[in-house]
């Protein structure tokens, strides 16, 4: 007799962690899709004027715990002006994030709503899964309409 | 038989142990997405000898939608 399971998450969450998946919509552009893996991070407690150095070309830096889980997001012009201090001490918290599902048209409507430049995505256990800049998304949808063979939710 | 309900770390390492997905939405949804490597095995019309299509020796984890 087999062992048998029940993955109680389905494919909701799986696609909601960015895991990977096959069929014929499994090539849309979603959050995950867009997302930068490689970005900054740094812990609360950390000085500011550390950082420095860390952000590269990312004007924002994603402030985690100790098991990788978003608390915030600093910028690098806070960074800037306040060398002395800790991460802490600037972070916005509880920022907006987006499920590395969420289909592109949906995040530039929302991005374009709030004004922000750029933002986090998350998976459902509160990880950074990546980040994803404004232009970086009208720019890919501005050539996804154009293009034929790319699809959008 | 009894089935064990699990969530996405335990399917992770059943995975890594070479567990087979089986999908059981209807085919239809199977075609446009599914969680890479599944199976198709629809439960609305499943029968007893779609069974033989998957390796006993090894674990079966099932999925839908979400039924959390």
């Amino acid at each position: 007799m087999p062992e048998v399971y029940e993955y109680i998450g389905g494919i909701a969450e799986w696609s909601a962690f960015g895991l990977p998946l096959e069929g014929q919509d499994s090539d849309a552009l979603t959050a995950g899709s867009l997302a930068l893996r490689v970005f900054p991070t740094c812990r609360p407690d950390e000085s500011v004027g550390d950082l420095g150095g860390r952000f590269g070309e990312h004007t924002v830096c994603a402030v985690v715990d100790h098991d990788g889980i978003f608390l915030g997001r600093l910028r690098q012009v806070d960074v800037d002006k306040h060398p002395e201090s800790l991460a802490v001490d600037f972070m916005t918290v509880g920022a907006s994030t987006f499920r590395p599902d969420v289909p592109a048209t949906e995040m530039a409507e929302w991005l374009n709503k709030r004004e922000l430049d750029e933002f986090f995505i998350t998976t459902p256990d509160g990880k950074v899964f990546g980040i994803l800049y404004r232009s970086a998304v009208e720019h890919i949808l501005e050539h996804a309409e154009s293009s034929d063979g790319i699809s959008q939710t | 038989m009894t089935v064990e309900r699990i969530g996405i770390d335990r399917l992770h390492e059943l995975l890594a142990k070479g567990a087979q997905l089986v999908d059981a939405l209807p085919a239809e949804e199977y075609e446009k997405l599914h969680i890479a490597g599944a199976v198709s095995l629809p439960i609305e019309d499943f029968q007893r000898e779609h069974v033989d299509r998957l390796n006993r020796s090894n674990p079966i984890v099932t999925y839908c939608a979400d039924t959390q």
